[in-house]
Protein backbone atom coordinates (compact mmCIF):
# COMPACT_ATOMS: atom_id res chain seq x y z
CA UNK A 1 0.00 0.00 0.00
CA UNK A 2 2.77 2.21 1.14
CA UNK A 3 4.33 1.62 -2.13
CA UNK A 4 1.35 2.31 -4.47
CA UNK A 5 0.86 5.65 -2.65
CA UNK A 6 4.76 6.16 -2.97
CA UNK A 7 4.44 5.59 -6.75
CA UNK A 8 1.23 7.45 -7.62
CA UNK A 9 2.74 10.42 -5.96
CA UNK A 10 5.99 10.05 -8.07
CA UNK A 11 3.64 9.71 -11.02
CA UNK A 12 1.52 12.62 -10.17
CA UNK A 13 4.89 14.94 -9.33
CA UNK A 14 6.07 13.53 -12.98
CA UNK A 15 2.93 14.46 -14.92
CA UNK A 16 2.71 17.79 -13.22
CA UNK A 17 6.48 18.77 -14.27
CA UNK A 18 5.85 17.21 -17.63
CA UNK A 19 2.81 19.10 -18.31
CA UNK A 20 4.36 22.50 -16.76
CA UNK A 21 6.72 22.70 -19.49
CA UNK A 22 4.63 21.07 -22.44
CA UNK A 23 3.68 23.59 -24.49
CA UNK A 24 1.44 22.41 -27.70
CA UNK A 25 2.26 24.03 -30.78
CA UNK A 26 0.73 22.19 -33.93
CA UNK A 27 2.42 24.89 -36.13
CA UNK A 28 5.53 24.48 -35.23
CA UNK A 29 5.48 19.95 -35.67
CA UNK A 30 3.86 20.62 -38.73
CA UNK A 31 6.72 23.15 -39.40
CA UNK A 32 9.44 20.50 -38.84
CA UNK A 33 7.40 17.70 -40.45
CA UNK A 34 6.79 19.20 -43.95
CA UNK A 35 10.40 20.72 -43.35
CA UNK A 36 11.54 17.23 -43.47
CA UNK A 37 9.28 15.86 -46.32
CA UNK A 38 10.16 18.67 -48.21
CA UNK A 39 13.99 18.94 -48.03
CA UNK A 40 15.17 15.16 -46.60
CA UNK A 41 16.43 14.07 -49.95
CA UNK A 42 17.64 17.27 -51.14
CA UNK A 43 19.80 17.03 -47.65
CA UNK A 44 21.43 13.91 -47.47
CA UNK A 45 19.92 12.29 -51.31
CA UNK A 46 18.09 9.31 -49.26
CA UNK A 47 14.72 8.33 -50.74
CA UNK A 48 13.89 7.02 -46.99
CA UNK A 49 12.03 9.93 -45.06
CA UNK A 50 12.90 8.34 -41.31
CA UNK A 51 16.11 7.22 -41.92
CA UNK A 52 16.73 10.71 -42.84
CA UNK A 53 15.28 11.86 -39.67
CA UNK A 54 16.45 9.40 -37.68
CA UNK A 55 20.44 9.08 -38.80
CA UNK A 56 20.60 12.46 -39.63
CA UNK A 57 18.45 15.71 -38.32
CA UNK A 58 17.58 13.46 -35.40
CA UNK A 59 20.77 11.47 -34.89
CA UNK A 60 21.41 12.05 -31.43
CA UNK A 61 18.50 10.25 -30.23
CA UNK A 62 19.95 7.55 -32.46
CA UNK A 63 22.89 7.63 -30.26
CA UNK A 64 21.22 7.26 -26.78
CA UNK A 65 18.57 5.10 -28.20
CA UNK A 66 21.56 2.83 -29.13
CA UNK A 67 22.98 3.35 -26.03
CA UNK A 68 19.79 2.91 -23.86
CA UNK A 69 19.32 -0.19 -25.62
CA UNK A 70 22.86 -1.41 -24.32
CA UNK A 71 22.36 -0.42 -21.11
CA UNK A 72 19.16 -2.60 -20.65
CA UNK A 73 21.05 -5.24 -21.91
CA UNK A 74 23.78 -5.32 -19.27
CA UNK A 75 20.71 -4.96 -16.80
CA UNK A 76 19.41 -8.38 -18.35
CA UNK A 77 22.63 -10.20 -17.71
CA UNK A 78 23.44 -9.16 -14.05
CA UNK A 79 19.52 -9.13 -12.86
CA UNK A 80 18.75 -12.22 -14.75
CA UNK A 81 18.63 -15.42 -11.97
CA UNK A 82 21.19 -18.21 -13.28
CA UNK A 83 22.08 -21.23 -11.64
CA UNK A 84 25.71 -20.94 -12.01
CA UNK A 85 27.68 -23.66 -14.20
CA UNK A 86 28.87 -22.81 -17.32
CA UNK A 87 27.55 -19.51 -17.91
CA UNK A 88 29.61 -16.34 -16.89
CA UNK A 89 29.22 -13.72 -14.05
CA UNK B 1 14.05 -29.50 -25.07
CA UNK B 2 15.03 -32.62 -25.92
CA UNK B 3 11.85 -33.85 -27.79
CA UNK B 4 11.30 -31.24 -30.87
CA UNK B 5 9.88 -32.22 -33.46
CA UNK B 6 12.11 -33.15 -36.46
CA UNK B 7 9.66 -31.38 -39.35
CA UNK B 8 10.52 -28.07 -37.12
CA UNK B 9 13.63 -28.11 -37.23
CA UNK B 10 14.32 -29.08 -41.01
CA UNK B 11 12.00 -26.63 -42.07
CA UNK B 12 13.81 -24.10 -39.94
CA UNK B 13 17.28 -25.20 -41.25
CA UNK B 14 15.80 -24.13 -44.56
CA UNK B 15 14.46 -20.90 -44.01
CA UNK B 16 17.11 -19.41 -41.64
CA UNK B 17 19.73 -18.19 -44.39
CA UNK B 18 16.28 -16.87 -45.94
CA UNK B 19 15.51 -14.82 -42.76
CA UNK B 20 19.43 -13.68 -42.81
CA UNK B 21 19.35 -12.74 -46.52
CA UNK B 22 16.21 -10.66 -45.62
CA UNK B 23 17.49 -9.22 -42.61
CA UNK B 24 20.50 -7.81 -44.39
CA UNK B 25 18.21 -6.31 -47.41
CA UNK B 26 16.62 -4.55 -44.89
CA UNK B 27 19.36 -3.21 -43.09
CA UNK B 28 20.95 -2.43 -46.40
CA UNK B 29 18.72 -0.38 -48.10
CA UNK B 30 17.31 1.13 -45.15
CA UNK B 31 17.97 4.05 -46.52
CA UNK B 32 15.73 3.51 -49.82
CA UNK B 33 13.13 1.70 -48.94
CA UNK B 34 11.15 1.31 -45.19
CA UNK B 35 13.89 -0.46 -42.87
CA UNK B 36 16.81 0.71 -41.72
CA UNK B 37 19.18 -0.83 -38.66
CA UNK B 38 16.78 -1.40 -35.72
CA UNK B 39 13.88 -3.26 -37.47
CA UNK B 40 17.12 -5.49 -39.97
CA UNK B 41 18.94 -5.96 -36.57
CA UNK B 42 15.81 -7.00 -35.05
CA UNK B 43 15.11 -9.89 -37.58
CA UNK B 44 18.80 -11.44 -37.46
CA UNK B 45 17.83 -11.46 -33.64
CA UNK B 46 14.72 -13.85 -34.95
CA UNK B 47 17.17 -16.23 -36.04
CA UNK B 48 18.68 -16.94 -32.59
CA UNK B 49 15.36 -18.04 -32.05
CA UNK B 50 14.93 -20.21 -35.14
CA UNK B 51 18.14 -21.57 -34.07
CA UNK B 52 16.75 -22.69 -31.00
CA UNK B 53 13.71 -24.49 -32.19
CA UNK B 54 15.78 -25.73 -34.80
CA UNK B 55 18.28 -26.91 -32.57
CA UNK B 56 19.11 -26.15 -28.80
CA UNK B 57 22.62 -26.12 -28.37
CA UNK B 58 24.51 -22.50 -27.38
CA UNK B 59 26.86 -21.68 -30.32
CA UNK B 60 27.09 -17.79 -29.39
CA UNK B 61 29.37 -17.16 -26.05
CA UNK B 62 27.37 -14.48 -23.86
CA UNK B 63 30.70 -12.44 -23.15
CA UNK B 64 31.78 -12.62 -26.98
CA UNK B 65 28.49 -10.89 -28.59
CA UNK B 66 28.63 -8.25 -25.42
CA UNK B 67 31.95 -7.28 -26.86
CA UNK B 68 30.94 -6.97 -30.12
CA UNK B 69 27.92 -4.97 -29.36
CA UNK B 70 30.39 -2.42 -26.85
CA UNK B 71 32.46 -2.15 -29.94
CA UNK B 72 30.09 -1.59 -32.79
CA UNK B 73 28.37 0.83 -30.23
CA UNK B 74 32.00 2.73 -29.66
CA UNK B 75 32.41 2.57 -33.63
CA UNK B 76 28.97 4.13 -33.66
CA UNK B 77 30.25 7.07 -31.42
CA UNK B 78 33.61 7.77 -33.26
CA UNK B 79 31.62 7.38 -36.58
CA UNK B 80 29.37 10.00 -35.57
CA UNK B 81 31.81 12.46 -34.60
CA UNK B 82 34.03 11.45 -37.40
CA UNK B 83 30.54 13.03 -39.17
CA UNK B 84 30.31 15.80 -37.48
CA UNK B 85 33.82 16.80 -38.00
CA UNK B 86 33.92 15.60 -41.40
CA UNK B 87 30.76 18.06 -42.26
CA UNK B 88 31.77 20.90 -40.36
CA UNK B 89 34.90 21.61 -41.72
CA UNK B 90 33.65 20.52 -44.93
CA UNK B 91 36.54 18.30 -46.00
CA UNK B 92 34.23 15.89 -47.82
CA UNK B 93 31.44 17.44 -49.31
CA UNK B 94 27.98 15.16 -50.01
CA UNK B 95 28.53 10.91 -49.45
CA UNK B 96 25.57 10.89 -47.17
CA UNK B 97 24.77 7.48 -48.58
CA UNK B 98 27.63 5.91 -47.39
CA UNK B 99 27.38 7.51 -44.20
CA UNK B 100 23.86 6.64 -43.72
CA UNK B 101 24.35 2.75 -45.04
CA UNK B 102 27.35 2.64 -42.57
CA UNK B 103 25.54 3.67 -39.48
CA UNK B 104 22.95 1.32 -40.32
CA UNK B 105 25.09 -1.60 -40.81
CA UNK B 106 26.75 -0.76 -37.46
CA UNK B 107 23.43 -0.01 -35.63
CA UNK B 108 21.57 -3.66 -37.10
CA UNK B 109 24.45 -5.19 -36.05
CA UNK B 110 24.29 -3.76 -32.52
CA UNK B 111 20.92 -4.89 -32.60
CA UNK B 112 21.30 -7.98 -33.44
CA UNK B 113 23.69 -8.86 -31.05
CA UNK B 114 21.45 -7.17 -28.24
CA UNK B 115 18.23 -9.42 -29.38
CA UNK B 116 20.58 -12.59 -29.52
CA UNK B 117 21.88 -12.11 -25.58
CA UNK B 118 18.72 -11.72 -24.46
CA UNK B 119 17.32 -14.69 -25.81
CA UNK B 120 20.55 -17.18 -25.38
CA UNK B 121 20.43 -15.58 -21.72
CA UNK B 122 16.68 -16.16 -20.89
CA UNK B 123 16.68 -19.52 -22.82
CA UNK B 124 19.94 -21.33 -21.73
CA UNK B 125 21.24 -19.25 -18.79
CA UNK B 126 17.52 -18.57 -16.79
CA UNK B 127 17.46 -21.54 -14.38
CA UNK B 128 14.18 -20.26 -12.18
Amino acid sequence: MRRKVIAFVLILIAGVILLTYYTPSPTTEKMMASYAMANAEKDTGAQNIVTVVYLYYRYYDTLFEALTLMVSIVAVIYISYHGGGSSHE
Amino acid sequence: MSDHSQLLSRSIGIIYPIILIFGLYVIFNGHVTPGGGFQGGAIIGAIMIAKYLADPIPFLSLEWTQSVEKATLLILYVLAALFCIVTTLQIVVGHFTIFLILSNTLIGLKVACGMSIIINRFVYYETR
